[in-house]
Formats: structure tokens, C-alpha cells, sequence
């Protein structure tokens, strides 16, 4: 009861919302302008990274200085190849002289601080035992039980980004067909759940930059699944205004946007919580791998459910009222219209359905504008003869008690009868 | 009737049949579920195969040559389990879990192991082999030599053996009949000229040729024993018709990926567990029925795991952890629509038949949109996110059943026996 006994006009508030997001947008274009485009991960430039466990502290400069000890020459990779050995000498040239990226880590558990220690570099090193070599001679003995190496070849990874790519299109495409399909007769839920969506992603890639992550494969899928997120988080959203639609028919349409909204939002901040729950769970308790996933999930979640409450809602109001605008419009000027160009012809009411002659500039949208309105008519005149199907009376299917007593209906009591009718309402309005 | 009597009893002893048959499928657990190789450590090398002089496309025969091949030389390690598979045509995944030492693996793959045997005059090999007075580092012995005598695929058979003088090791060979008539011819009429033995196009030794030598010989390469026993693995296993590049490798220490399964498994569970308490506290009674039915969805998971032999790899387990919280959201929704049923004044019974009935497409919805997502990373995506896509899949679908039909019998039982009947039981 909490969220709808609040007196919170989300959508009053809109242009606060509107501008919440974006200045992360421009947040994020401005961080991706900084860095020329999205950082990408390893595993689409290729490269290669090496987590070692180390037998004591180390600082980054003890590291380094340990890694430009690496004996190069004596660098063999097995191959014969005199062209491949070359290359994988000039590779570990490359780290010694400097290029990579260290970060150090420490583990839950760890004895000592910082005793892991991430070499990232561009080249491309299935055998670390070099590296490994030259930071035992160091004196940081290394637990190669602890360690770790993944390395990517640049064509590959350039294939990885591909296909990726091709993924998310291919996800984006397929999410906007479910919606075209879920909201096919409404032009507007559909698009706003597009735009909710676009939004979700621009918001993901943008925070991305501006915490200057990598983005990998895991980002890949967090993307595309909180690309599913945002879709079914609209679709909550719009199924309840849409329900609403016909039950407060009378009301204005962004109070009805608005109580719809605070109808839903227990549901969106539990469903928010619980998911953020066992994400946070994975932030702080996984590995690292899933600790990068985990925050761009976190991002993209929350982002999902910021834009369906306060993005993706207070546009369909926008939007409703750019239609009345034009409704009231075409109306005045109609009257406008009957009054200069019928003088003296009194119009009949059918006469308003039927496209009259008008001026060059109207023509194209008085057209459509006409059918909204016998549309509009139409249901005007058909909502108040229908009952509200919740009060016409059928047989209780679910108790089963009808059938247990012969075919004699039986109902408990009344709002029983009304719970399944109101059940099946649904289902015939979907 | 029958059905009406008995339906709840009926749905419970299934469900109750399901666990118990869950529960023998994946017990015990450390025995049932394979972990991948981030979790259980080891080596995953992904490797392509390229085009040479002689093979100048790469069909599908060669590639099951070279991945016989392979596994004939990576078997020699004596690690379990390797599991080899093609990728496209010209490239072969290899996955070794459990090895602790890559490097000698890493280099059974990529030698090539062309044995051959083509003559040198003296000068030539000593301007080729380091130590000597001539040596000239820009010398390309290979391309100076003739056309091979002998090639590996005269060997039948090859041995490591200590060396004569101790401490270094040779690799004796045995050649072929037509190859060691060949042999003998050659080497009568070369008596006093060099033998360069080429591996890899690597000029290995140049011995003197003493005599006339018939099908036995010796390579003294200065091998250590493991390098005389890598040789001989990969003269034996025959030579890789095209080179390998290691385009992809993922290497894990073990214990690395036992405490990745550990903080992770601590991960799942400290997740699972509030999010147990968050249903409990805000839903109560209902809330109290969607964890057990949570508890049901997570057997009915692990027993999928363990039948279908899927391998748990950390971003599984995080696929795992992510459907939980779609259950959940599926849960959430139907009991937020039974309390505002409440609210409207519709008694328990009503308003959990209208809750579950309207919020049945809102949930179908919410497991589409994850289903289509995750499909599409299953199809397209690499390597690790596979794992995150197909546990998100398979714990989607199965979602869809328990919070749904298992909460619901839950639910009726306890409705229908009128055992919780005020909305504060509901959290209305």
C-alpha cells in the first residue's frame, strides 16, 4: 500500500527524470568521446592477460622492473618456425620493455596484501613460463597452482567482435519484434518500449566509459540480457496502463499514467531488489570474471527499471498529449473551417466522419485526423452501452463446485464469481 | 469425484516424486556435476590450422588427421579426460583440465615434428651449427640442403635411451623397410660426408657418417629425457601435415579455480538465501511457498546439470544465480496482483485464482524477453558467455514451471484448506 497511498507525481516530475538521465547520457558520450569509443576488452583486441599469485607483497614497480629482467633470447615457443619464434620473442620484447598494464589484486584468504598482481598486454602469450621465470629470479616465487593465463589471437578476437555484434543486433532486432508483436495495434507502446530499450543501452555503454571498463564478452552478455530485462520491465509497465486505460476512462490520462505507475512499483522495486540482491551478491563474493559482469549487469538493471518507471511512462503521456493537441486542433479548426466555408448549412453529425473539401495544408492530416475521430466516436458510444464484463455473471470453473453438485451452480459467495470474471476479462481483452 | 478429492494430494506426491528423483540424479553433488576448466584448473588451447605449401586449403580430412594427431600426442601426458572437438573446418578446441604444467603440452601441439634427413657438405653444416668457427647466424641451413633422404613417415618406430657417455639421452629410430634400403644406399655412398638430421626444419646434429647404416639409428641431439620423450611421442604420433597456431588459450592453476568455486558457491548461496528471507518477510505465507518452490526449481536444476552432463563453469553458475532472481520476479508479480486483489475486497481464494490468472502473461512475458536474449548469446556468443547463456535458458524455462505451476499448487493447497484466510497472511 506503501507506493499508492504516496501522493508522487512521477509524471509531473518528468522533466526532472528527462534530465537525470540525461546527463548520464551525456556523461557517458562525453567519457566515450575521451576515449575515442568504447575501451574494448582482450577478448576482442586480442591479447593476452596473466594473473599471478606471488609469494610476498609487491609493489608495481618491483613488477615491472622484474619483468624487463625477462631473458628474451632464450624465449622458445617449440615452434620451428624461425618467422614464429621471432614473433614471440618480439611479444615478450614487448613486456619487458614495458608494455603492459599491472593491477594488483589481493584475494579473500590471502596472507599478504597484494600478492596478485594482473598483467594485461596486447601480445599474444599461450606460454607464460618466461614471465613466470623471470619473476621467481625476482624473489617473488610464483604459485603457478594460483595462476592464471588467457590469451586471444587479434583475428580472433576482431571474429569475437564480430559475431558479437552481430548478436546484439540480431537480440535487438528479435526484442523489437516481440514488442511489435505484444503491442501490435499500439503504435505508441511499442515505440516508447523501443526507445526504453535504446536507452537502457546507450546508458550501459556510456557508464562503461565513464568507468573506463573493458568491454568484454561478459559485458556482450549483460547487455543482451538486460536488453531482455528493459523489454519485460516495460511490458509490465504498459500492460497496466493499457488496463487502466479502460478501467479510469474518465480519469485525465497522466493521472491515470501515474496511478498506474505507483500500482507497479512495489512490484518494480522488489523485482529491482531481489535481482539486485544476487547481483550484489556476485559483485562482492565471485571472482573476478564475475565481478565485471556482475557491475555491468548492476548498471543495466538499474538503468532497466529507471527507464520504464520514469523515461518510458511520462513519453506515452507526452505523447498522448501531442495527439489531443492535434485533436483539438484539427477541431477548432474544422469549426473554424464549417463556420467560414458552410455559412448558412447547418453540418449533421454523420457529416463529421466524412473528409470535407479543405485547405492544401490540412488535407494530408485532416484525413487520418477524421478517422481517429469516428474512432474516437465509436467507443465513445460503445463503452458505456457494453457492461464492464467484470459483472456479468459466469460459471465458476476454478472450485470445481459446480460440477461436484450436478451442474447446480453453486457459488460461495459473490465476489468469488467476480474474481474469475474479472480473470477471464483479461484474457479476452489481451 | 476423484480428481477433486484427491488433486492436492496427487500434485504433492508428483512434486515430492520430482525432488526424491532430482535428489538421486545429482547426489552426491562432487561426483554428479563436472566443472569446467576455470573451476577445476587446467588448459584450454583453441587451435587453428594453417595452410602450407603443400596443403594449400585446409579441408575437413586434414583436420581430423591433425586432431588424431594431437590427441595421439597429448595422450602420452597421462592427464584425464582430454576432450578434443572441431571447430568450423580448420580449427580444433582442445581442453585439458586437471593439467598443472602447460608448457609441454603447449609444445606437443604446435611441433610440427618433420623429421628429415637432407644432405649438407661439411662447410654448409658448419656455418649452420652454432659453436663452430664459421658459424654464420644468417645461414638458412634448411634452404641450402637437397631434397630429403629420409622424412618422418619412413620411421616405424622411435625410443629415447641414454646416452653412451651418460647423462644426456638419444632417440634411436627404426626405419621402415623401403625406407632403410634407401637408408643403406644413401649413406655407402656418403661414407665421410655429414648427416644432417633436420626436425622442423631446425638442424638438429650433423654426425659423420662412419659407414654404411641399414634400418636402426640414433639422433643425438643432446635431449634431456623429456625432450627425447616429447620427440619420440611426436615421430610416433606421426608428423602434423600443416602447422598449428594457438589462436586462443585459457590456462587456470587448480587450486586458482577451487577458490573461484568456492567464493562463487558462497556467491550463489549468500544470494539465495536473502533473497529466501526478502519472499518470507514481505510475503509471508505465500512468500514462505514460493521459497519451497524455489528450493524444487533449484533441484530440478541440479539434476539437469548432472544428467545432461552440462560442465559448471563460473559464468553458469552466474547464469544460475541470474534465474533465481528470475523465479523470483515471476513470483513477485503474481503476489503483488493477489494483494491488490485483496485490496479490492476479493476474499484469499479469489484474489489467488485472479492473481495467478492475470499475472500468468506479465510472467510468460518477462521469461520470453530473457529466453530470446540468452538464446541469441547461445547461438552467437564465444567460448565462456555459452555457459552464462545456456544455464540462463534452461533455469528460464524451468522458472516458468515452478513459479508458476509449483507455487500454484503450494498456494491452492493452502486456500483451499483455508489455512491462511486474512490478507495479512498475504502481505496485503
Amino acid at each position: 500500500m506503501f507506493f499508492r497511498n504516496l501522493k508522487w507525481d512521477i509524471v509531473g516530475q518528468r522533466n526532472l527524470w528527462f534530465g537525470v538521465s540525461a546527463i548520464v547520457i551525456a556523461a557517458g558520450i562525453i567519457a566515450l568521446f575521451v576515449h575515442h569509443g568504447l575501451p574494448l576488452g582482450l577478448s576482442f583486441t586480442g591479447g593476452s592477460t596473466v594473473e599471478v599469485k606471488l609469494g610476498r607483497t609487491v609493489t608495481e614497480s618491483q613488477v615491472r622492473t622484474a619483468l624487463s629482467h625477462i631473458n628474451v633470447s632464450t624465449v622458445d615457443s617449440g615452434d620451428a618456425d624461425p618467422a614464429k619464434q621471432a614473433e614471440i620473442r618480439k611479444q615478450y620484447a614487448a613486456i619487458a620493455g614495458g608494455d603492459a598494464i599491472l593491477q594488483l589484486a589481493y584475494k579473500a584468504g590471502d596472507v599478504a596484501q597484494n600478492d596478485r598482481v594482473t598483467i594485461s598486454s596486447q601480445s599474444v602469450i599461450s606460454d607464460p613460463s618466461p614471465l613466470y621465470d623471470a619473476l621467481d629470479k625476482a624473489g617473488f616465487t610464483v604459485d603457478r597452482a594460483q595462476s592464471q593465463n588467457t590469451a586471444v589471437g587479434p583475428t580472433l578476437g576482431k571474429e569475437y567482435l564480430q559475431k558479437s555484434l552481430l548478436a546484439l543486433v540480431i537480440a535487438l532486432g528479435l526484442q523489437l519484434l516481440y514488442i511489435a508483436f505484444r503491442f501490435g495495434n499500439q503504435l505508441r507502446f511499442g515505440v516508447i518500449a523501443d526507445i526504453a530499450l535504446l536507452h537502457d543501452v546507450i546508458v550501459m555503454v556510456g557508464i562503461y566509459a565513464l568507468a573506463n571498463r573493458k568491454a568484454d564478452d561478459a559485458f556482450l552478455a549483460a547487455l543482451l540480457t538486460v536488453i531482455g530485462y528493459s523489454v519485460m520491465d516495460s511490458i509490465v509497465i504498459f500492460d497496466r496502463i493499457r488496463e487502466n486505460g479502460r478501467l479510469m476512462a474518465d480519469q485525465p490520462y497522466d493521472r491515470m499514467v501515474n496511478t498506474s505507475l505507483l500500482q507497479t512499483m512495489t512490484r518494480s522495486v522488489y523485482t529491482l531488489a531481489t535481482v539486485l540482491i544476487v547481483l550484489l551478491a556476485l559483485f562482492f563474493y565471485g571472482g573476478d570474471t564475475l565481478k565485471n559482469f556482475a557491475f555491468a549487469l548492476l548498471v543495466g538493471v538499474t538503468s532497466g527499471a529507471y527507464s520504464s518507471i520514469f523515461i518510458a511512462s511520462p513519453l506515452l503521456v507526452l505523447w498522448q498529449d501531442r495527439t489531443n493537441r492535434k485533436r483539438a486542433g484539427v477541431r477548432a479548426a474544422t469549426l473554424a473551417r464549417e463556420a467560414a466555408g458552410s455559412r448558412g448549412r447547418i453540418a449533421k453529425p454523420a457529416d463529421q466522419a466524412r473528409p470535407q473539401p479543405v485547405s492544401d495544408l490540412q488535407a494530408a492530416g485532416d484525413q487520418s485526423q477524421a478517422m481517429q475521430r469516428a474512432q474516437a466516436k465509436r467507443n465513445k458510444v460503445k463503452r458505456p452501452t457494453a457492461p464492464p464484463p467484470r459483472y456479468r455473471r459466469r460459471r465458476d470453473e476454478g472450485t470445481g463446485i459446480a460440477g461436484q453438485d450436478g451442474g447446480v451452480e453453486l457459488l460461495t459467495d459473490g465476489t468469488d464469481a467476480d474474481a474469475d470474471d474479472a480473470a477471464s476479462d483479461t484474457d479476452e481483452t489481451r | 469425484m476423484f480428481w477433486y478429492r484427491w488433486k492436492h494430494l496427487v500434485k504433492m506426491l508428483v512434486i515430492l516424486g520430482l525432488c526424491v528423483g532430482c535428489w538421486f540424479i545429482f547426489s552426491p553433488l562432487s561426483n554428479t556435476v563436472k566443472l569446467g576448466l576455470d573451476l577445476q584448473g587446467g588448459l584450454r588451447a583453441l587451435v587453428e590450422l594453417e595452410p602450407n605449401d603443400q596443403y594449400k586449403t585446409i579441408t575437413t580430412d586434414i583436420q581430423s588427421e591433425e586432431m588424431q594427431v594431437l590427441q595421439d600426442r597429448l595422450n602420452t601426458l597421462g592427464t584425464s579426460e582430454i576432450s578434443f572437438s572441431k571447430v568450423g573446418n580448420d580449427r580444433i578446441n582442445i581442453e585439458m583440465p586437471g593439467l598443472t604444467d602447460p608448457k609441454q603440452a603447449l609444445q606437443l601441439i604446435q611441433q610440427a615434428a618433420v623429421l628429415e634427413m637432407r644432405p649438407l657438405t661439411a662447410a654448409q653444416v658448419a656455418k649452420g651449427s652454432a659453436g663452430s668457427s664459421t658459424y654464420d647466424p644468417k645461414f638458412n641451413a634448411y634452404k641450402a640442403s637437397g631434397a630429403p633422404i629420409i622424412t618422418g613417415s619412413d620411421l616405424s618406430s622411435a625410443q629415447p635411451a641414454p646416452a653412451p657417455g651418460g647423462g644426456a639421452y638419444v632417440v634411436d629410430f627404426t626405419l621402415k623397410s623401403d625406407g632403410a634400403r634407401r637408408f643403406l644406399e644413401w649413406t655407402r655412398k656418403n661414407i665421410g660426408n655429414p648427416l644432417p638430421i633436420f626436425i622442423d626444419g631446425k638442424l638438429i646434429e650433423a654426425p659423420t657418417i662412419q659407414g654404411a647404416i641399414g634400418a636402426n639409428g640414433q639422433i643425438e641431439g643432446n635431449f634431456t629425457l623429456e625432450s627425447a620423450t616429447a620427440l619420440v611421442t611426436e615421430l610416433n604420433s606421426g608428423a602434423l601435415k600443416v602447422p598449428t597456431r594457438i589462436i586462443e588459450v585459457e590456462n587456470v592453476g587448480p587450486l586458482l579455480g577451487k577458490l573461484d568455486l568456492q567464493t562463487s558457491l558462497v556467491a550463489s548461496l549468500v544470494g539465495l538465501g536473502i533473497v529466501l528471507a526478502f519472499m518470507l518477510v514481505v510475503y509471508r505465507v505465500p512468500g514462505l511457498l514460493a521459497d519451497l518452490a524455489l528450493v524444487v526449481y533449484c533441484f530440478m536444476m541440479l539434476a539437469y546439470v548432472a544428467q545432461f552432463g552440462v560442465v559448471l563453469t563460473l559464468p553458469g553458475i552466474a547464469g544460475f544465480v541470474l534465474s533465481i532472481g528470475m523465479a523470483v520476479d515471476a513470483n513477485v508479480l503474481i503476489f503483488e496482483r493477489i494483494k491488490e486483489e485483496l485490496w479490492a475486497g476479493r476474499t484469499t481464494r479469489a484474489a489467488v485464482g485472479v492473481g495467478f490468472k492475470r499475472a500468468f502473461w506479465t510472467v510468460f512475458d518477462s521469461h520470453v524477453t530473457t529466453m530470446v536474449g540468452a538464446a541469441v548469446l547461445y547461438w552467437l556468443g564465444t567460448g565462456t558467455v555459452k555457459g552464462f547463456a545456456f544455464t540462463l535458458l534452461i533455469g528460464t524455462i524451468f522458472s516458468l514451471l515452478t513459479a508458476v505451476n509449483i507455487t500454484r499448487a503450494f498456494t491452492d493447497i493452502v486456500v483451499d484448506n483455508d489455512v491462511a484466510t486474512k490478507p495479512v497472511w498475504y502481505g496485503a
